[in-house]
């Protein structure tokens, strides 16, 4: 039942319920590089993705993967 | 046909207000019509397996060089292509099946002889930039002595409510080719020499700006892959005989992931969360946790350390090894397919210096059963450790020429009107 509320919660947090609208000058600080989804230089999270769901069972996330094995 | 550059300020303004998911990091640089190239170097070493655990003598297993290299250009004011050439030198020894020992405790067998493989691959993509969002067009290819794929991809992301809101979706499909060394020879006869599958991706995300430091983004993918999914060197120890890694020949999977950036300004460091659930029709659910804190240091220097946690179920077929055969005749031992869970930590130290950002950075991965949440009672014997170290290099510059101003003065920028209007830095 909690795993169950928990998508729910989410989407009402991110559809702002309660929230003030943030301005477009007050948004310095969510354009700085520390604030990037992907961290790093030259497609680091490509090849940190292909190591795990090359060793896990798990794939997915909001992104396409290439093709590919390499997986020995 | 030459069109009017805007102002600083207008260009840092949109930037900023292009800080979305999805698109931050590479929206300043489309803003400022900048291009960039980097190379990188991963070395990734797994530990040998322990004695205890394998056919006699310490296993030594796989390691992996890579050479990434990266470039991204802009084509007129819209537009922007990247490409993506990996290179890869696999070697080392795998594991081959699980046997059961003198006292039933499961022991790992390697494959005796040591491994050798190239992969090549190469990605393309097609970005267009629109008033209210992006759409891209990628494709990729990747070939191994022994494997063959060719992928591709549509993408879009569509920025609403003065983009506060983004919502992506993409849809992606890959063709994987497989043809086994020494399948069918008289000396794996019961090795597969060719064989193929179809693999089909679809995802949805919506991130929202939730305060001035902070955003979040919630994620859905799903997967489809139909064909050959069994792994075609690995074999089951059944009931005293070796049989082939059998699996089913659809597998249906979901991820469902969320992910927070909050920035804290009297640090001057951002906080990065995570999280992914995952389920398929293997039985198999896992979860994982990526906590990291990226740190601004003086002399654009930046530090980032991160803990990453993850933990998985068994397949309903996955036995380290079996006693009797099953109804259905799927049989597998590998390790990806066990109970266990995972920890891995990590340091990355990065530096930028006018165009130049350099980086590398540190990774420790164990797995152990006694790493999950529940307990793992049929824990493979195979589980990985691994070290990766890598270095990057990229370099960035711009193909805008400087603003020219006119008089030789700084304009004051006009006041900004209430609300304001979101003017792309190029019409």
């Amino acid at each position: 039942m909690k795993t169950k509320s928990l998508p729910l919660a989410g989407a009402l947090l991110l559809a702002g319920c309660g929230l003030q609208p943030v301005q477009p000058w007050q948004r310095e600080d969510l354009a700085r590089p520390e604030m990037a989804w992907e961290r790093g230089l030259v497609e680091e999270g490509a090849i940190r993705s292909h190591t795990y769901q090359s060793k896990e069972a798990a794939i997915g996330g909001p992104a396409l993967g290439g093709g590919g094995c390499g997986c020995n | 046909m030459s069109t009017p550059k805007p102002s600083r300020a207008l260009l840092a303004l949109s930037a900023a207000a292009a800080a979305l998911p999805g698109y931050s990091g590479e929206a300043q640089a489309w803003a400022e019509e900048q291009a960039d190239a980097g190379y990188r170097y991963s070395h990734y070493q797994e530990a040998s397996l322990p004695a205890s655990a394998t056919n006699g003598g310490a296993g030594e297993r796989y390691e992996v060089d890579s050479h990434q290299f990266h470039l991204l250009h802009p084509y007129g004011e819209a537009w922007d292509f990247s490409a993506d050439l990996m290179l890869e030198t696999m070697s080392g020894a795998s594991p081959w099946y699980v046997a059961p020992g003198s006292g039933g405790q499961a022991i790992q067998v390697l494959s005796g002889a040591s491994i050798q493989d190239q992969r090549t691959v190469l990605q393309g993509r097609a970005r267009q930039h629109l008033e209210q969002g992006r759409r891209a067009l990628s494709l990729g290819v990747s070939k191994e002595d022994d494997y063959l794929a060719y992928s591709g991809g549509v993408e879009a992301e569509w920025d609403f409510n003065q983009r506060l809101n983004t919502l992506s979706a993409g849809l992606g499909y890959s063709y994987d080719q497989l043809k086994p060394t020494d399948g069918g020879s008289a000396r794996f006869p019961n090795r597969i020499a060719k064989a193929d599958k179809d693999s089909f991706t679809a995802y949805a995300g919506l991130s929202r700006v939730l305060t001035p430091q902070t955003v979040a983004q919630l994620g859905l993918s799903y997967s489809y892959s139909d064909g050959y999914l069994s792994d075609p060197y690995k074999l089951a120890y059944v009931d005293a005989n070796l049989l082939p890694d059998s699996r089913p020949p659809d597998r249906n999977q979901w991820a469902l992931t969320g992910r927070l950036r909050h920035y804290l300004r009297s640090l001057q460091a951002a906080l990065h969360v995570d999280a992914r659930y995952y389920t398929d029709n293997w039985g198999v659910a896992s979860d994982s946790l990526e906590v990291a804190w990226v740190q601004k240091l003086p002399s654009d220097w930046r530090l980032t350390p991160s803990l990453r946690w993850y933990q998985q179920g068994h397949a309903n077929f996955y036995r380290p090894y079996y006693n009797a055969t099953r109804e259905d005749g799927f049989y597998s031992s590998d390790y990806r397919l066990s109970a266990y869970g995972a920890l891995s930590g990590r340091v990355a130290a990065e530096k930028s210096w006018r165009g130049f950002s350099f980086s590398a950075a540190v990774e420790a991965y164990q797995s152990d059963g006694d790493f999950a949440l529940r307990s793992v009672s049929d824990e493979s014997p195979g589980l990985v450790d691994f070290l990766v170290v890598s270095a990057a290099l990229s370099y960035r510059w711009s193909l805008a020429p400087p603003t020219p101003r006119s008089g030789g003065a700084l304009q004051p920028e006009p006041a900004l009107p209430a609300p304001v209007q979101i003017v792309p830095a190029t019409p």
